[in-house]
C-alpha cells in the first residue's frame, strides 16, 4: 500500500517541512496557471473556439441573481448548439460576490488564464464602473446584461444591451406628464446612484413636459419601515418612486397601509414592481404603474421564446428583466460572433461587430447607440392587476 | 407638523420601538449575564422571519409566529452549544467570542440565502389585523398597533419573569455579580443555557411579529444587529428596563429623524447614541440597577 505509507510518512515530516512543502507546491501550481494562461490567450486566434467570461452575483446581497442568469444564457447558447458562425463557443462563469473589488480579481483571472474574447459584466453597477477599464485597457470587449450606470460610454470596446434606467425613466417622465395628465409629482427613490439616476431623469423629463415636482425624497438605502417618510409627503397628482429588491416591497407595501394609493397614484421605473418582487408585494401593488424596457407579459414572439425554453428547463421559472436580458445578452453574443467571423478573437473587431448588432430581443428590437454603446429599446407603460389571485402586469403601451 | 401629525409619528415610533424591545431584550440579557457578546442575534433574526414567511400562503399568522420563535430559540441553543464547546477559551475573552460569533452570523445568514433563494419576502398581515384607522384625515395601519401590543405583552411577561419568579432573580444576580452567584451555589451552566434560549425566542418572535411589516431580506442581519447595539449601548448593557426605554428613544428618534430630516435620517439614530454617551456613558439606566 504505497499510499497509506506515503501519508504516514507525511504524517511524521515536521510541521516546518510540511509547510516548506506546501508552499513549493502552491508556488509551482500558479507558474503552471500562469503559463497555461499564456497560452491559451496566444492560442485564441487560431483555435475555433471562442470563450466568453460571465461575471455574475452567486453570494452576498445579488447572490440570488447570479445562477437564474447563468440559466438564461445558457439555454440561449443551448438553442443555438453553442455554435456561432463556424466558431464553437464556450461560456466560463465566475463569482463577482456583489463586490467590485473581486468583480476586478475575476474579470483579470478571466482574461490571462481562461484567454475570453469577451466578458459580461455585470449585474451590480460597482463592479460594471470597476471592471469597465481594465477591460478598455486590454481591448477586451464588456457586455452588459441588464441596466448599468451610464459610466460605460467613454469605452469604446463597451456596450450595455439594456438602456440605462434614467432613460426609461425620462420617457416615464414625458409619459406622465403629456399622456396621463398628471400636472405636479412628489419624486421619492432610494438614496444612491441607482435612486439618484431615476429620480433626476424622471424630473427633468417631467419638468420638461411641464410638470411641477413638489416634494423630493431620499431614504437611504436598505430601509425596511417607510411609514415616517409616507406620513409627511405633501399631496400631488402622482407619485413617481425608484426603489428596488426589498426596498420595493416595503415600500409599495407601506405606501398602501398609509392610505396614500388611494388619494395619489403611484407610478415608478420597473424594478418597482418586478415580477421578482410583484407577489411578495400582494395586492398593495395592484394599480401601480411602471415604465420599463421589459415585461414578462408582453407579446412579442421572442418573448414566447425565452418563457417557453425557460419553463420548459425548470416549471418554477419567474421570468424578470434579470433573466431577459441574459438571454439577449446571448443572442447579441451569438449574432456578433458569426458575423465577426474570423476577426472574432480580435477584441476590437468584436467590440464593433457587437455595437453593430441588430436582433430581437424578449421586450422587442434591440440595436446599438454607436456613440455610446448602450441599447436602443423600445420603453413601456403598463399597470398592475390582479387575475385569479395571481399579480401581474397589464396593458403594456409603448411610450412615445 | 400638526397636531395629528405629530400623534402619528408617536405612534410609528412607539410601535417599532416596542418590536426593537424584542429584539434587543434578547441581545441585552446575554450580554449582561453571560457577558457574552452574541453577534449571531442578528441572522437569527433574520432566519426566523425567512421561516415566518415561508408559511405565506399556507397555514395561520400564529403558526408562523410561534414556528420564528422556535427557529430562533432553536439556533440560540447551537450558538451556546458550540461556545460551550470550548468555554475556557471562549467565554472569557469578548474577542474571540466577536470573531466566532461572527462567523456563526455568516454561516447563518448564507444558509438563509441558500435556502430561500436571497429573495427579499414578506408575510401577509393576519385577518383580524389588516384593516387601517382614519384619525383626522390620517391613516394608521391596524397591524402595526397589534405588533406594538403583542410586544407590549411580551415585554410585560418578560418583567414578570425577571422580578417575580425566581429565574429571573438569578439572571439579576447573575448581572450584578456572576462569582458570587455561583459561590452560593447555583451553578452557571444551565441558567446561560436557559438565557440563551430565551433571548433566541425572544429574536425570533421579534422576527416572526415583525415579518408583515420588515419581511425578510438579505442584509437584514446587519441593520437590526446596529440596532441591537445601539439598544444596548443606551440602555447600559444586561439592563431590561434600560433597554425598554431605549427601544423607545430610538424608535421614536428614528420616526421623527426620517420625518423632521429624512436625509439625515441614519445620523439621528448615531447623534443620539453619541449624546447619551457624553451625558451618561454608562447608559440611561446604566448604574440605576
Amino acid at each position: 500500500m504505497p499510499s497509506t505509507h506515503l501519508f504516514a510518512r507525511l504524517r511524521r515530516r515536521p510541521a516546518r517541512a510540511a509547510l516548506i512543502s506546501l508552499a513549493t507546491v502552491v508556488c509551482g501550481a500558479m507558474a503552471l496557471a500562469g503559463c497555461g494562461g499564456a497560452a491559451t490567450s496566444h492560442g485564441n486566434s487560431s483555435d475555433n473556439t471562442i470563450k466568453i467570461g460571465v461575471l455574475l452575483p452567486y453570494t452576498g446581497p445579488f447572490g440570488l441573481y447570479g445562477k437564474p442568469m447563468e440559466a438564461a444564457l445558457r439555454a440561449r447558447f443551448a438553442v443555438d448548439h453553442d455554435r456561432a458562425g463556424d466558431h464553437k463557443v464556450q461560456l466560463v462563469f465566475e463569482d463577482e460576490a456583489t463586490d467590485a473589488g473581486t468583480a476586478v480579481t475575476k474579470a483579470n483571472k478571466l482574461v490571462d488564464q481562461d484567454g475570453v474574447a469577451a466578458v459580461v459584466c455585470c449585474a451590480t453597477g460597482a463592479a460594471t464602473l470597476a471592471v469597465g477599464p481594465i477591460l478598455a485597457e486590454r481591448h477586451v470587449p464588456q457586455l452588459g446584461p441588464i441596466p448599468n450606470p451610464d459610466g460605460l460610454s467613454k469605452f469604446k470596446t463597451a456596450a450595455v444591451a439594456a438602456p440605462t434606467a434614467g432613460h426609461d425613466a425620462g420617457k416615464l417622465g414625458t409619459y406622465a406628464a403629456d399622456k396621463l395628465g398628471y400636472g405636479t409629482a412628489v419624486v421619492i427613490a432610494s438614496d444612491f446612484d441607482y435612486g439618484h439616476e431615476v429620480a433626476d431623469s424622471f424630473k427633468e423629463q417631467f419638468i420638461a413636459a411641464g410638470g411641477k415636482v413638489v416634494k423630493e425624497v431620499f431614504p437611504p438605502l436598505g430601509t425596511t419601515d417607510f411609514a415616517s417618510y409616507l406620513s409627511q409627503l405633501p399631496h400631488a397628482d402622482v407619485a413617481f418612486a425608484g426603489f428596488a429588491g426589498a426596498d420595493a416591497i416595503h415600500f409599495v407595501q407601506q405606501y398602501d397601509k398609509f392610505g396614500l394609493k388611494k388619494k395619489m397614484p403611484l407610478i415608478g421605473h420597473g424594478p418597482l414592481v418586478t415580477e421578482l418582487v410583484l407577489n411578495q408585494i400582494g395586492k398593495a401593488a395592484v394599480g401601480v404603474g411602471a415604465g420599463f424596457y421589459y415585461s414578462s407579459t408582453l407579446d412579442t414572439p421572442e418573448n414566447k421564446r425565452f418563457i417557453s425554453t425557460m419553463t420548459a428547463a425548470n416549471p418554477s421559472f419567474v421570468p424578470s428583466h434579470f433573466t431577459a436580458g441574459a438571454w439577449a445578452t446571448g443572442s447579441v453574443l451569438l449574432d456578433a460572433i458569426a458575423r465577426a467571423g474570423d476577426k472574432a478573437g480580435d477584441g476590437d473587431a468584436l467590440a464593433a461587430a457587437i455595437r453593430a448588432t441588430k436582433i430581437d430581443a424578449p421586450w422587442g428590437p434591440l440595436s446599438f447607440d454607436p456613440q455610446t454603446g448602450y441599447a436602443i429599446a423600445p420603453t413601456y407603460y403598463y399597470t398592475v392587476t390582479s387575475q385569479n389571485g395571481k399579480l401581474t402586469h397589464h396593458d403594456a403601451v409603448q411610450m412615445p | 407638523m400638526s397636531p395629528a401629525q405629530i400623534a402619528l409619528q408617536l405612534a410609528i415610533g412607539l410601535s417599532f420601538g416596542l418590536l426593537l424591545f424584542l429584539l434587543a431584550s434578547g441581545f441585552t440579557l446575554t450580554f449582561g449575564l453571560a457577558r457574552f457578546v452574541n453577534l449571531t442575534h442578528g441572522s437569527v433574526f433574520l432566519v426566523s422571519a425567512y421561516v415566518a414567511t415561508s408559511f405565506s400562503g399556507r397555514g395561520s399568522y400564529g403558526v408562523a409566529v410561534l414556528a420564528a420563535g422556535a427557529t430562533g430559540l432553536l439556533l440560540s441553543v447551537v450558538v451556546y452549544s458550540l461556545a460551550r464547546l470550548r468555554w475556557s477559551r471562549v467565554g472569557s475573552d469578548e474577542l474571540v467570542q466577536v470573531l466566532l460569533t461572527f462567523g456563526v452570523l455568516l454561516v447563518f445568514a448564507e444558509g438563509g440565502r441558500v435556502l430561500w433563494e436571497g429573495l427579499p419576502r414578506s408575510l401577509p398581515e393576519p385577518g383580524f389585523a389588516s384593516g387601517s384607522w382614519q384619525i383626522a384625515g390620517l391613516t394608521f395601519p391596524g397591524y402595526r398597533l397589534f405588533m406594538g401590543a403583542a410586544a407590549l405583552a411580551i415585554a410585560a411577561a418578560l418583567w414578570w419573569l425577571q422580578e417575580r419568579t425566581r429565574f429571573g432573580a438569578m439572571v439579576r444576580a447573575g448581572v450584578d455579580d456572576r462569582e458570587m452567584l455561583e459561590a452560593v451555589g447555583i451553578s452557571a451552566g444551565p441558567l446561560f443555557l436557559a438565557v440563551f434560549a430565551l433571548s433566541g425566542l425572544l429574536a425570533g418572535l421579534a422576527g416572526g411579529i415583525g415579518a408583515p411589516v420588515l419581511g425578510a431580506s438579505m442584509g437584514q442581519e446587519y441593520t437590526v444587529l446596529v440596532l441591537a447595539f445601539v439598544i444596548v449601548v443606551l440602555g447600559g448593557p444586561g439592563n431590561l428596563k434600560g433597554a425598554f426605554l431605549a427601544s423607545l428613544v430610538v424608535g421614536l428618534a428614528d420616526a421623527f429623524g426620517k420625518a423632521l430630516m429624512p436625509t439625515f435620517a441614519e445620523f439621528t439614530m448615531m447623534g443620539l447614541v453619541v449624546l447619551v454617551l457624553a451625558w451618561r456613558p454608562q447608559g440611561i439606566m446604566g448604574g440605576a440597577r
